[in-house]
């Protein structure tokens, strides 16, 4: 099953589809990007520049990154961009509304600052991304980047998308099967991968009690950051979750096999 | 009225001078206390400074009840709340209360043929055929935050086709609620799940290598038209 | 946050046990041959009285909190009707109970004239079960019954009423048998 990047894999099963699956390698991890509809290719062009900005704007591993510089408070006035602005106001936001839970100010970075919003930056830029292709008349597409899902429309006329939640011990295996239609983000917080990496903000220390948080709802900015909350809080995320967003689901699965979810998890699992 | 037994209004009948020497104490007992009421310590009778003493003491427990409240719903709030912007303490508590998850069925123990299924869970019931006997199994009783947990299911052909919640804790009425929310399910249950066929897939799935083993990867290579490795070979 | 009614159901039904107790010990206390005897000056009884009020009070608000709160699930059924509560139906009757129980000892200590003293008397030691049923409601329904807080202030304040309640029937007792060979 391993991804071998062949031409012939791939000329054979493209023909009869309409629309453009792209994978773009950015900000060190897949991005898939699936249109359903006949688009013209600056479209796609002007997603792929747009991951790019971001990678080179937003990455703490690029030491002279706008971002590391504003972490390193070596910013100049034309890195605080608006922009840039947004994305402090955004990690300041989500702090204050999970109590400190996801606090972009505290986890150390790459860079060797304290201040690393990569968290809120995929999925804030994976919905600016969304919002791009729409603005070029695209109705039908999915965005996949690194596990977290925004989606539009339909996968095929009059059928919802189909997303698997990966299950926590076999990669290729879904632990469940979600249906999601016209807008939609599916965002996933797990320790599977790179060992224990989400670190609780209030004791500097990773967590690692459950094995996979995936949070459902309107907008992947806030679904990509409630995931990582959610991971945090544990089980006690949900109650969370469920009186301040009642709008947005989750479906956690702890270390001991079994899953717990929001009631509202069910409006969208199909199996 | 029972008052009358008991309180040390003057009595029609010349005062007993025991009892005239006990009110005497409890005059100057409450004058040396309360330095408020000395000022009416011209009234013989004591009459209008017991009253005094009466909404004073009602007034206090009134008052003390009150301030047990107020600081009993303060303190359940900042021990109970996460929006609170000072809440490092209780995420801790939260992040160590759940070191001791919901119990998981323990179907692969009750088994017969448990060691037939391999160490994870998961991949046990991927061979559920083979390996789970028809029947009912109930899971320990595990303790999470909220009281002890406990899940049975249910294999019928070989297959988990119930998973119960027997025992969600009981002994909080708001646990109740968040467990109607957040009933323990079997992941297991849903594998059956893996035969669906999705469009695309939820997980975290940051580098490279996990990428090319996904599921994601596989659904990408058979219908990518175009793939660019700019950042990674 | 709309948690505050929780709180405020927690935190009022603790107090209304507390001066429910506070209540019973302050009443034995004051009847007790032991120590009932000795001159009290009127705010002795009165604060008898304002506890046991109170305690209603508190009572009051415990239950209407609880009833507002729309995460506990208590309906009107569940306040007034005892075996009524879906879920946790003891701990529940339990608590209705007492506080039928609270409201009859409360409601009839003030016009106490109008019953004979022994009726009055029987009616108002109501207050011994109820204050003993709403104290295992408290232990059996209470978020809080668990800590250790919970677990030093109960037995402390249990204590508290059990003591003078303990010197009250011991005294009863001791005239009794003091009674008993002059009545043979």
């Amino acid at each position: 099953m391993n991804a071998q990047m062949t031409n012939a894999g791939r000329d054979s099963l493209t023909q009869s589809r309409r629309g453009r699956h792209h994978v773009e390698f950015v900000m060190g991890m897949a991005v898939s990007i699936d249109i359903r509809d006949d688009l013209p290719s600056d479209a796609l062009d002007e997603v792929v520049q747009w991951l790019h900005h971001v990678d080179a704007t937003y990455s703490t591993y690029i030491p002279d990154s706008p971002i590391s510089r504003v972490g390193l408070g070596i910013a100049s006035a034309e890195d605080m961009t608006r922009e840039v602005g947004e994305v402090v106001a955004l990690c300041e936001e989500l702090r204050d509304d999970t109590g400190g839970a996801f606090d972009a100010f505290v986890v150390p970075a790459p860079n060797g600052s304290h201040f690393d919003p990569s968290g809120v930056v995929k999925g804030w830029s994976i919905e600016r991304a969304a919002t791009i292709l729409e603005r070029h008349g695209a109705t039908n597409f999915c965005i996949n980047a690194g596990g977290d899902i925004a989606l539009r429309g339909h996968a095929r006329p009059g059928e919802p998308w189909l997303v698997g939640i990966r299950h926590p011990d076999l990669p290729d295996r879904s632990a469940a099967v979600v249906a999601g239609a016209d807008r939609l983000a599916i965002a996933t917080s797990a320790t599977y991968e790179r060992g224990a990496h989400i670190i609780d903000p209030s004791t500097g220390e990773p967590t690692a009690d459950l094995a996979s948080v995936t949070i459902i709802g309107p907008d992947l900015t806030y679904a990509d950051a409630y995931a990582t909350a959610v991971f945090v809080m544990g089980p006690d995320g949900l109650n969370w979750l469920t009186r301040r967003h009642p709008d947005y689901a989750a479906f956690l699965i702890t270390r001991r096999d079994t899953a717990l979810s929001t009631s509202n998890f069910a409006d969208h699992r199909v199996s | 009225m029972d008052t009358d037994l008991h309180s040390p209004s003057p009595p029609p009948t010349p005062i007993d001078p025991v009892v005239q020497a006990r009110l005497d104490r409890l005059a100057a007992s409450r004058a040396a206390t309360t330095p408020s009421t000395t000022s009416g310590t011209t009234s013989p009778n004591g009459r209008h400074r017991k009253r005094h003493a009466a909404k004073r003491s009602r007034a206090a427990a009134v008052l003390m009840s009150l301030t047990a409240t107020a600081g009993l719903s303060a303190y359940f709030q900042h021990t109970d709340s996460v929006g609170a912007s000072s809440t490092t303490n209780s995420v801790t508590g939260v992040a160590v209360a759940v070191a001791t998850p919901p119990a998981a069925a323990a179907a692969p123990n009750a088994s017969p043929s448990a060691t037939a299924a391999s160490t994870t869970p998961a991949a046990a019931s991927t061979n559920t055929t083979s390996a789970l006997a028809d029947g009912t199994y109930a899971g320990a009783t595990a303790t999470n935050k909220y009281g002890p947990v406990q899940v049975q299911i249910t294999v019928a052909g070989g297959k988990i086709t119930d998973v119960v919640a027997l025992q969600t804790p009981t002994g909080d009425r708001k646990s109740i609620s968040i467990n109607d929310r957040a009933t323990p399910t079997l992941v297991s249950e849903a594998l059956s799940a893996q035969s669906a066929n999705v469009d695309t897939v939820s997980g975290a799935t940051y580098t490279t290598d996990s990428y090319k083993i996904s599921l994601q990867s596989a659904i990408d290579l058979a219908h990518a038209t175009t793939v660019q490795s700019s950042a990674t070979s | 946050m709309n948690n505050w009614l929780w709180y405020v159901t927690r935190s009022t039904g603790i107090v209304a046990t507390v001066l429910m107790l506070a209540s019973l010990a302050w009443g034995f206390l004051f009847s007790s041959r032991e120590t009932g005897t000795r001159l009290r000056p009127a705010w002795w009884l009165d604060m008898h009285r304002g506890l046991g009020g109170l305690a209603l009070v508190f009572t009051a608000v415990h239950v209407v909190a609880a009833f507002a709160d729309p995460d506990l699930g208590v309906d009107l059924a569940t306040v007034f009707v005892p075996g009524a509560a879906q879920s946790q139906t003891t701990a529940f009757t339990w608590g209705v109970v007492a506080f039928y129980g609270l409201v009859v000892v409360v409601f009839t200590s003030w016009p106490k004239m109008l019953f004979r003293r022994r009726t009055w008397r029987t009616v108002h030691l109501l207050s011994v079960p109820a204050t003993a049923l709403a104290c295992v409601h408290a232990y059996q329904l209470g978020s809080d019954a668990h800590t250790p807080a919970f677990n030093v202030l109960m037995p402390l304040a249990v204590g508290g009423a059990v003591y003078p309640f303990g010197l009250r029937v011991w005294g009863l007792a001791l005239a009794r048998s003091q009674e008993a060979p002059r009545k043979t």
